[in-house]
Order: C-alpha cells, then sequence, then structure tokens
C-alpha cells in the first residue's frame, strides 16, 4: 500500500470520511477528467466556506492504491495491468491530458465485472450458489484457498442485512415503501423483492447517502435525493421491477426509502461505517470466487455426460447433448437466457426429438447446472462489447472467444510452468498435456493458492477449447487474436498521437501571437457586420462593409450573374425553337454551375455524359471541345462573312467588313482583357481568402486542427511508401555516407510512424464493433447489447385522417430492433426463422401491406449489430433509414409528389422547390399539416438538415410524429411564441407539408 | 339531246365523285384511340427505372400493332410488349432514363401521331439514390447521438403530450416548463390542475423539478 499520509492535508479526509467506490467513482474521477487545473473539489458542508483541492496526482494514487486494495487491479508499479495505469499517472505529471485518459481506463475497469458486482453477483446468483453446493459432491478448493468459504463469509452478512432490514423500524419503512392498493399478495413479493435488492446493494446506497457532493448530516432532503438517483441505477439492472421507478418521483417516497437505508445500515453497523465498507469488499471478493467455484467448461461437460449416462443414454450420445450444450451456453450469452431455454435450444440445435428432449431435462434438473450455464453466460455477456468482429462469429458458434486469446503454443509455455518443466519435455498431444496438468493440479491442491487456482481454471478452459476448435474456428480465432492484439497495438498509437495532439494544442494556447490573432478575427468579424459605407447607386443607395469589401463584390457580381441568367431563362421559357432550347438548356447549366462558365460546361458534360464516359474523361472532352469548337466557329464565321461581302460589294465592302470585324474583335478583346484582368483578381483574393480562412480555421478549431494533422500523417506514409524502394540502396548507403545515412533514416522512420498510423487508422475501420468515441455527445451510440425482441408500440395512435400519417403508423408497427438496438429492422418472419438460434423468437407482421422486409440486412447485423460509421459507410439499403419511412409512407397511401430521394437534404430541397416547405420559424397550428415532413438538424452536427420523420397530429400547443431508425418510434415538438421550438440538441428545421 | 345529256352528265359527276369520297371516307381504316397511360402525363418524379403502360379504348388489331410505335424525346431506348388482352402494352427501358428530364412521348401510328404525353422524371439517379441512403446512414447516426443524449436528459419526453378531454400537457422549452392547457370548460380548474399534476409525476418528473404554465381554454 502506498504512503497516503498526504490525506491528512485535507479537512475532509480528518474528518473522517474515507475512500470508497463511491467517492472514487463520483468525486475524483469525475475530477480528473475536468480540466480545472486547482485539482478536484472535495465535498464541503455548506457552513464551510472555503472550498478545497485535492491534487490530481494525489488523486490519482488513491485511485490506484483503492483498486489493488480491493483486487480490481493485479501487479504494481513495474508489471500487470496495474503498471499501465502507474504509467500513466507519471505522465500526467508532466502533462495534464494524460489525467483524463486514466480517469477513463479506471471508469472502464469499473465498469469490469468485479468493480460493480452487481452485474455479476446478484440476489439470485447469491442464493443458487447456496443451492449448488448442496448438490455438488465436492466444491472445487484448494488447501489455502476455498472459495464456497469467502461466498459464506459474504452470504452470512448478505442474510444478517436481510434478517435485519425486515425486522423492526426497517420492516415497517419497508411496508410503507410499497404502493397503496397493492395487493396483499404482490405487497409482500415486492417488499421481499425491494428487501433482498436493498441488502445486496447497501454499502453502494449508504455511500451514496453520506458521500455524495455537498451533501452533510443534517441535509436529509439532498441525501434522500443521491440514496434515489443511486437506487435508479440499481434497477437499471432489475427490470422486473422497473414499474417501482415511477414513485421515486415523490420526495416522500424518497424519504422513506433514505430512511430505510439509513437505519437498516445503523441497526447492521451500529453507525459503524467501517463495517459497511468490510460488507462491500467482501461481496467484491464474492464476485471473483463465484466463478471458481462452478465448474470449468471441461467439468461441465463430464458432470452432463454421466448424468445423462446414468440415466440410460448411451455414452456418445450423451458426450454429444454435453458439447452442444457448452456450446449453446457461449451462443446464447448475447442475450439473458434462462438454463432450461439453453437446455431446450442445445437439444433442438442437435435434432432430439421432443420426447427425448424431456427426457433429458428431467435428467439434468436438479443437478444444480443450471446456476453454472447461466452465471457463465452473464459472465461473458459483460466483455461482449470489447470483442472484436471474429470473437463475436466465434461466439456464435458456440467457442467462447475469451478463451482462445492465448495461441496453443503460449499455453503449452504456460503448462510447462504449471508443471515446472521445459517446454520440449511436455508431448505435443494436447489432451495428453491436459490429462498431465490435471494430475499434477490435483497432487499439488493442498498448497495451491487463489491465483494459482484461478489461473489453473483458466488455463484448463483455454485449452479445452482450443481442442475443439474446427480448421475453420481456428483460422477465426487466429484472425481473432491478430484483431485484438491490432486493437491494443492501435490504441495504444492512439493514446500517442492524442498525446501529442494534446501538446501542440498546450503549446499553441500558450502562443502570445495566436491569441492577438484570435482578437483581432473577432473584431473584425464584429464589425464587418455594422461598419457600412452607404454609396448612392441607379436603384438608390448601396451599403457596402468597409472590411469586407472583396466579399461584397464577389457576392455582388455573383448575384447580379444569377439573377440575369435567371430572368434570361425565364424570358424564353415557351421558346421551343433550336436555338431557344440550345440557350435555355446552357442558361440552366450556367446557372447550376454557380454562374461560371467552367461550372457550366461541367454542369452539362455531367448531366449529359456522366453515364457514358468516365468523368475525367468528359472533362478533358469537354474542355477541348470548348476550345476547338469555339476556334472553328470563329474562324467559320470569319471565312462565311468574308464571302458574303465579297458577294455583296466587292473588295471595298469586303474591306470595310474586315475594318468592322476588326473593330469588333479588338473591342472583344479589350473588354475580355478587362475581364480576364478582374477574373484573375479575383482569383488572387479568392486564394488569399482561403488561405486565410484556412489558417483560422486550423488555429481556432481543434477538430479541423486534427484532421489536417491526419492528413499529414497520410502523406508521411505516401513518402514511407515512397522509401521503401529504395530501403535495399540504403543499406549500401550506411557503408559510404554517414550523413545520407542520417538524412534517410530519419525520412523513413518519419514515413514508418506515419505509415503505421494510416494502417492503423485503416485498420480500426474494419474491426472496431463499437463506434468510436468522439466526446460526451457519443455516449449515447453505445447502446445496450441486449436488445428486446419485442415489437414495441409506435407511442402514439393516429389520430388524424391522414392517408400519409396512417401509413407511418402502420410501417413503424411492424419494425423490430436492429442495428444499434434502434428500430430500424421491418418485420421478416422468414429471416427470423432462418436465424431462429439467434432471434429466438419469430417475427410477426401486423401490416403486411406496408411492410418492407427487404430493407435489412442480416448478414451484416449477425456480424456487425453495433457498425461503426466507417462500417456502416457502404451500406446504401441495409436498414430501414428515417427517409425510407417518409418515402413508403407518401407513395403508399398514393401521393407520388415527392421526389425519390434518401437523403434528408435532398428531400427538403425538393419541398423547397415545390413550394411546400415552410421554416420551423413559420410553422403554426394551421399552416402543419398531418401527414407532412418534419425536418431536424443536431445542434452538434452538420448545419444542414439530417434526419426526417412523419408528421401524426398538429394542435395549437405541437404536434407529433412517427419516425424509424431512431430509439424510440414516435416523438412530439411543441410550438413557441416563434413556430416550432426546438429540442434539446436537436433543432426543428422545417416542415414539408404533402 | 346532246345539251340534255351533257348536263344529266355534269349534275351526277359530282354526286358519284361525293359517293365515291364518302365511301372511302366511311370505309378508311380507324386508328386506335389511347384510353389512358400509366402513370397519367405530366407526372412528376417519375422512377429512372421505371415502365408505362400505355392503354387503348378497344383491342387494337395484329394488323395495326405492327405499324404502332413509340418514340421519346430526348432520345432513349424504348421497346414495346404488348399485354396478352391487345388492349395494352407496356413500354420499358433498356438503360436507365436521364434523371430529372422532361419525356416526351408520341405514339405513332405509320406516320400519324395518335397519342402524346410527357413526364418528368425522378431528380435522382438509381445510383445518386443508392449514395443518397449511405450518407442519410452517417447522418441518422449523427442524429440519434443528439436524440439519446435527449431522451436521457428528459426521460419524461416520450411519455408528452399527455392529453385528456380535459386537459393538454406539453413541454415548452422556450419557458423550460410544462405547458399544461385546461380543455375542459365546466371542470374545477383547481381539480383539473391536481390531475394534471399527478400525471406529470406518474410520469417520472419530479415534484422540485416540476414548473409549469397554467392555460385556460374557456
Amino acid at each position: 500500500m502506498a504512503d497516503l499520509s498526504f490525506l491528512n492535508n485535507y479537512r475532509y479526509f480528518r474528518a473522517g470520511y474515507p475512500v470508497t467506490r463511491v467517492f472514487i467513482e463520483n468525486i475524483i474521477l469525475p475530477g480528473l477528467d475536468s480540466p480545472d487545473t486547482r485539482g478536484i473539489k472535495l465535498p464541503q458542508s455548506l457552513d464551510e466556506t472555503t472550498p478545497e483541492y485535492l491534487s490530481k496526482i494525489e488523486a490519482a494514487h488513491l485511485v490506484l492504491d483503492w483498486l489493488i486494495e480491493n483486487e480490481n487491479l493485479k501487479g504494481d508499479e513495474n508489471s500487470g495491468p496495474a503498471k499501465s495505469l502507474y504509467d500513466l499517472v507519471k505522465q500526467a505529471s508532466t502533462h495534464s491530458s494524460s489525467f483524463s485518459k486514466f480517469a477513463i481506463i479506471v471508469t472502464t475497469t469499473y465498469l469490469s465485472r468485479v468493480a460493480k458486482p452487481g452485474q455479476v453477483f446478484t440476489v439470485s446468483i447469491a442464493d443458487r450458489l447456496a443451492e449448488y453446493r448442496k448438490v455438488a459432491s465436492s466444491p472445487p478448493q484448494t488447501g489455502a484457498y476455498n472459495p464456497a468459504s469467502i461466498i459464506d463469509e459474504y452470504n452470512s452478512v448478505y442474510q444478517e442485512i436481510l434478517r435485519l432490514s425486515q425486522m423492526g423500524i426497517p420492516a415497517n419503512i419497508a411496508a410503507s415503501l410499497i404502493p397503496a392498493g397493492a395487493s396483499q399478495a404482490s405487497a409482500n413479493l415486492t417488499r421481499k423483492a425491494l428487501a433482498k435488492l436493498i441488502a445486496t446493494n447497501l454499502a453502494r446506497l449508504e455511500a451514496a447517502r453520506l458521500l455524495q457532493p455537498g451533501s452533510k448530516p443534517e441535509d436529509l432532503e439532498l441525501q434522500a435525493f443521491y440514496v434515489t438517483k443511486e437506487f435508479e441505477k440499481i434497477l437499471d439492472d432489475h427490470p422486473d421491477l422497473d414499474g417501482y421507478r415511477n414513485f421515486l418521483g415523490d420526495k416522500d417516497h424518497q424519504s422513506k426509502l433514505r430512511d430505510y437505508v439509513a437505519v437498516t445500515a445503523q441497526e447492521f453497523s451500529g453507525g459503524n461505517l467501517e463495517k459497511i465498507l468490510t460488507y462491500e469488499t467482501q461481496q467484491i471478493r464474492a464476485a471473483g470466487v463465484a466463478s471458481d467455484l462452478l465448474p470449468t467448461d471441461l467439468e461441465l461437460i463430464q458432470k452432463i455426460t454421466s448424468v445423462l449416462i446414468k440415466n440410460n443414454i448411451s455414452s456418445g450420445e450423451s458426450q454429444e447433448i454435453a458439447n452442444a450444450l457448452v456450446k449453446q451456453m457461449v451462443s446464447s450469452s448475447v442475450r439473458p437466457e434462462s438454463a432450461t431455454v439453453i437446455l431446450e435450444n442445445a437439444l433442438r440445435a442437435i435434432k432430439i426429438s421432443p420426447q427425448n428432449s424431456s427426457v433429458i431435462l428431467q435428467a439434468l434438473s436438479g443437478e444444480g447446472l443450471d446456476i453454472a450455464l447461466e452465471y457463465r453466460a452473464r459472465e461473458l455477456r459483460l466483455e461482449i462489447s470489447s470483442l472484436p468482429p471474429s470473437g463475436r462469429a466465434l461466439l456464435l458458434q458456440g467457442i467462447n472467444p475469451l478463451h482462445v486469446l492465448k495461441d496453443f503454443s503460449t499455453l503449452k509455455r504456460e503448462a510447462g510452468e504449471l508443471l515446472g518443466k521445459n517446454v520440449s519435455e511436455l508431448p505435443d498431444d494436447g489432451a495428453e498435456i491436459l490429462r498431465e496438468v490435471s494430475a499434477a493440479f490435483e497432487n499439488k491442491r493442498a498448497t495451491l493458492s487463489a491465483s494459482e487456482f484461478g489461473r489453473y481454471h483458466s488455463w484448463v478452459d483455454s485449452v479445452h477449447t482450443h481442442l475443439s476448435l474446427t480448421p475453420r474456428q481456428n483460422r477465426i480465432a487466429r484472425r481473432s487474436r491478430t484483431e485484438q492484439a491490432l486493437i491494443s497495438f492501435t490504441n495504444r498509437v492512439n493514446a500517442a498521437r492524442d498525446n501529442l495532439l494534446d501538446k501542440w494544442i498546450d503549446i499553441s494556447d500558450t502562443l502570445t501571437g495566436r491569441k492577438l490573432f484570435n482578437k483581432l478575427a473577432d473584431w473584425v468579424d464584429t464589425k464587418a457586420e455594422t461598419w457600412l459605407v452607404a454609396l448612392p447607386f441607379t436603384k438608390g443607395k448601396v451599403k457596402i462593409p468597409i472590411l469586407r469589401p472583396l466579399d461584397w463584390a464577389v457576392n455582388t457580381w455573383h448575384n447580379f450573374k444569377l439573377g440575369k441568367a435567371s430572368n434570361w431563362l425565364s424570358a424564353l421559357s415557351g421558346n421551343n425553337s433550336p436555338l431557344g432550347r440550345f440557350t435555355r438548356f446552357s442558361l440552366s447549366h450556367y446557372i447550376k454551375g454557380e454562374a461560371s462558365l467552367n461550372g457550366m460546361f461541367f454542369s452539362a458534360a455531367r448531366d449529359i455524359w456522366s453515364k457514358r464516359v468516365i468523368t475525367p474523361l468528359v472533362n478533358w472532352v469537354s474542355t477541348k471541345i470548348t476550345k476547338g469548337t469555339f476556334k472553328y466557329v470563329t474562324k467559320s464565321l470569319a471565312r462565311t462573312g468574308t464571302r458574303f461581302l465579297l458577294k455583296l460589294g466587292g473588295k471595298a465592302l469586303a474591306k470595310f467588313g474586315a475594318k468592322i470585324v476588326t473593330a469588333l474583335a479588338a473591342a472583344g478583346t479589350f473588354i475580355g482583357s478587362i475581364l480576364s484582368v478582374a477574373m484573375l483578381v479575383s482569383l488572387v483574393f479568392d486564394l488569399v481568402k482561403l488561405a486565410f480562412d484556412l489558417v483560422k480555421e486550423f488555429l481556432t478549431n481543434v477538430n479541423f486542427r486534427k484532421q489536417i494533422l491526419k492528413a499529414f500523417a497520410i502523406v508521411g506514409s505516401v513518402i514511407a511508401a515512397l522509401h521503401s524502394l529504395p530501403l535495399i540502396a540504403i543499406i549500401g548507403i550506411i557503408i559510404g555516407s554517414v550523413i545520407q545515412l542520417i538524412i534517410l533514416a530519419s525520412s523513413v522512420a518519419f514515413g514508418l510512424t506515419a505509415g503505421l498510423t494510416l494502417f492503423y487508422n485503416v485498420f480500426k475501420t474494419s474491426v472496431l464493433v463499437a463506434p468510436e468515441y468522439e466526446g460526451p455527445a457519443s455516449i449515447g451510440c453505445f447502446q445496450p447489447i441486449e436488445c428486446t425482441n419485442e415489437k414495441a408500440p409506435p407511442g402514439i395512435q393516429p389520430t388524424t385522417k391522414s392517408p400519409i400519417a396512417e401509413r407511418a403508423y402502420r410501417i413503424v408497427s411492424d419494425l423490430y430492433q436492429g442495428f444499434w438496438c434502434y428500430w430500424n429492422r421491418p418485420a421478416n418472419p422468414a429471416k427470423t426463422q432462418q436465424y431462429i438460434s439467434f432471434f429466438k423468437t419469430v417475427d410477426t407482421v401486423l401490416y403486411a401491406d406496408s411492410n418492407h422486409p427487404d430493407i435489412f440486412n442480416y448478414e451484416t447485423y449477425l456480424t456487425t449489430p453495433n457498425p461503426t460509421r466507417e462500417q456502416i459507410q457502404s451500406c446504401g439499403e441495409c436498414m430501414y433509414w428515417c427517409t425510407y419511412l417518409v418515402q413508403h409512407a407518401f407513395r403508399e397511401s398514393g401521393n407520388n409528389s415527392l421526389a425519390n430521394t434518401l437523403w434528408s437534404p435532398s428531400m427538403q430541397d425538393d419541398f423547397e422547390k415545390r413550394g411546400k416547405f415552410i421554416s420551423a420559424a413559420s410553422a403554426r397550428a394551421d399552416n402543419v399539416m398531418p401527414g407532412a415532413v418534419i425536418f431536424f438538424k443536431t445542434s452538434g452536427g452538420p448545419d444542414r438538415t439530417n434526419h426526417v420523420g412523419v408528421v401524426n397530429s398538429v394542435n395549437e400547443d405541437g404536434l407529433t410524429f412517427y419516425q424509424s431508425n431512431a430509439a424510440t418510434k414516435s416523438g412530439n415538438a411543441t410550438f413557441g411564441s416563434n413556430g416550432l421550438q426546438d429540442l434539446p440538441g436537436i433543432a426543428i428545421v422545417g416542415i414539408g407539408n404533402p | 339531246m346532246k345539251i340534255l345529256k351533257r348536263q344529266t352528265v355534269l349534275f351526277f359527276i359530282p354526286i358519284v365523285l361525293g359517293l365515291i369520297v364518302a365511301l372511302i371516307y366511311f370505309l378508311r381504316p380507324t386508328l386506335p384511340t389511347i384510353s389512358s397511360t400509366n402513370p397519367a402525363g405530366d407526372t412528376v418524379n417519375f422512377p429512372t427505372d421505371g415502365k408505362i403502360i400505355v392503354s387503348f379504348a378497344d383491342v387494337v388489331k395484329n394488323s395495326f400493332r405492327r405499324d404502332l410505335y413509340v418514340t421519346v424525346n430526348p432520345p432513349s431506348p424504348v421497346s414495346l410488349a404488348w399485354h396478352e388482352n391487345g388492349q395494352s402494352f407496356v413500354l420499358n427501358f433498356p438503360e436507365e432514363l436521364l434523371p430529372d428530364t422532361y419525356l416526351t412521348f408520341t405514339v405513332y401510328y405509320k406516320k400519324d401521331v395518335i397519342h402524346s404525353f410527357g413526364l418528368t422524371t425522378n431528380p435522382y439517379s438509381l445510383k445518386e439514390i443508392e449514395e443518397q441512403g449511405k450518407k442519410q446512414a452517417q447522418d441518422d447516426i449523427t442524429f440519434n447521438l443528439s436524440w439519446n443524449q435527449m431522451l436521457a436528459a428528459t426521460p419524461w419526453y416520450n411519455h408528452l403530450p399527455i392529453e385528456t378531454s380535459e386537459y393538454r400537457i406539453v413541454y415548452d422549452y422556450e419557458l423550460q416548463s410544462f405547458r399544461i392547457r385546461l380543455l375542459d370548460p365546466s371542470g374545477e380548474e383547481s381539480v383539473l390542475l391536481e390531475k394534471a399534476l399527478s400525471a406529470l409525476k406518474a410520469i417520472g418528473v419530479q415534484e422540485d423539478k416540476l414548473k409549469y404554465t397554467l392555460l385556460v381554454d374557456r
């Protein structure tokens, strides 16, 4: 344990407040993640006016100490998982951003199974482990380590708390926690369930009551609030008690909950908080050893086989059933399932008849196997989110990916260590090694420590899994290991890159020039809006911003060209002569091409030729045609004109005509020259402006800066590629020229680093399961892996007679959860039947005429249910996007006015073109129609529409709408003084009426 | 006599000629009439890979069918497949039609135009639509990050609006408070308000955070 004498420097710790998990989670970790350079503000009473700050280095050491003390973290400063955290803390002493990373890693550690014992060690698991030990003939233990006794220690304390919580004053409070009106039977059941839940989480709740920031003993209301908040988190893992949440908003109820926790804790510990903390430690240890108490996969198979043989089932068949059961247990870990369902699915998978199945189920009941099956599946489920794609592929085949993290040679080396032999002395056959190690383990059982026991358990599982791999599964396992190694490598590269960028940002923040530049830019931005010079013009005065005359000139010229072209185009409407059609065609492309000749040719070329010739060729041809045709036309015109003049009036006239042509040409040249110069000047200004904007963006926008630096990394990788060719030559150069060696080696080294970074980026796009972390907003993207199989109703009923809204209702009614657990999978009974082992239930269809079962890619979903942005980039119609809902609701209700587009900004364009778009500010109850399209944009995203829904009902207060590919199937918006109000973080762009 | 004969001949010549013309007119083959097209003329957003069904008022004889053809302007390859009932044909387009284009279809019998109609194709080609789907994929991800965050911050959001015959509740984001509108003119205001507040508590709104504005429609 580290020296923590610094705690005495703080009033808070001197007052006796201990360092607990709740304190670390709620005070230290958010504090480490905050940019406050003063340190972490410690909780203080309301009457204390001077705040005190714990230094971040000390806070990090407190966390490390706590993690090691509570067995969450193995190793020390020099080895094991603790080493990387120690390294981070060391880095943090020189660079503050490392604290943030440290906090993230520690948070992840908390989320791992042992830090949250409630996730793996629930009330029912504690009960059922006790049951299991009654039927298990010899619960595993060694001379020095007895997991059962640790569970017993915990259980005895837990039972004591449970007993106390149901007696005396706590029992009276508990009775009043049950909602009035509940029947006697359900009231008893609920009270028991609540009592068990609170008893299991008593340490957590009591810590929340006492140790939250700002709380002080006499502030009972605040305590009630924090206890309730913590209890709500606990309820997250107990959907069976979800209905109880409805009462937690009531202040009276919150107070009772606080009292119940406080009184039970007091009864239990007599006011001694340390006893509660000891209880928490026991619970964490119990969660850690539960796995050791249960049989390994191999033992499970042996046990099942022997039970079945005893029940007159042949040895071969028993073995097959046992293997299938373990495989099913692994693949079932995707969703929580009971042991009975796992058994039934396993028997179905190997085509055991229903009659035989019931015999087998009967034989296996009462053997205590259910807890083993469910607990192992639950443990694995908590790890799923960190698996690479091939890990998930293994999972679906019934192979535990965690068991193949090490290759067989590593396991063989470990066997040597377990046996105290050289690897060369071990047999080549895996099964033989397994037998040898098992025998040695039995011999050494009396002396094995807890860690050796745990290591043996894990080794046996891994070797057994390796032995059962088919060649194909072996290949996937190898890939999985490579992916895992690369993920870990990329994480390290990522950390190094971020570190570098952070350093640069820190340095750039201190640059005086940059501060002055920002101030100047802000000042110019402000003044540019107000410093205007009014100049008289033909149609009145024109206001020119004196700080931005060039912008004004460019915009005015651009608008003038656009305006003229639009006027000419409208004047030509209806003119169907060849010249009229040609001019219309040219003008329309001129407008599409941003009022420029280049744009016009490009637009026309794209429209006409893009499907026949590849784009670069078209551009080249159109450029040639432009030049060639111009020359040809002018030459032909000159030649024809000359001939015509000669015919008309002979040479004199011809000379006169030539003079006119020359004069015209000269005038044209003059005007053309002026225009060219103007264009050149404009171009130079544009380039300067672009450079200015880029520099400004680079200095002010962190993300942009990161992108640019990434781009440099890519350029570096190209250099690396170029340098790889003369690599052999470099070896020769080493001898000949030391200077050249240094230069080339440096560039290669730079290129190599950059190349690896690029490789990392490329690789990252293909292997990560969860989307990249993008700041606080992306937390919402990490959806729980356990989706519901149920088809939820849309939430709002169709209340209008709009056929579009009615259709939208029918469509969303038949949507199931798909990618990211959003409602984007149309019901598909055939597919869910085909993949029944994955989906467990077969989809049902309410409205077959509105259902679109084909718009979902099941193959992608089964392997990558939470794809990253990069992974979904190539996916045009793999799920039911929000725009599909609008398209289908419109078309299937007979409204074909809507352009067929799947992108919400294009959809908005279409409504705007047709004059059907109303901005959110102009939207009122009397101009928004049911069946309209509602357009959204997110505040943090690009400045344009990015999502759509279908309006269902409208009244003076607001509207409701349906949507697809979101976490809910419906939503609502409110009318305010200025049209439709924005939602938190989401702006409403407007409405497209049908 | 000669004069009489000549007069008689001159009298009958126009009559005979008239009869001949009338006979030619009545005995000429009748051109088939197109009764409808699907989609109808001037349709907009016609899919660039769509088909058009042209229906006739009567069954078209085989002899006529041979001389019926259709042109498309701007030119595009088109094939014509007769329905077995002989009363309609389908226009198929082997190549994808140009997007955002007004297409004129003219149905000819030999050199005679028997019908003409036009429609505007969808502004986007199939490839563009596919690309749009990919872009929407990215956009939906962005949107859902904010949507989920909003749901986490306002867990009661999806229970709104609450509407009964007595009151309607929405959330006013400008005022940062719930808007309770009493709708029942005969109800006691305090009773209705109490009911509305209970409804808000039932959806998990905490009392200390329950700010509201009361509107009464009477």
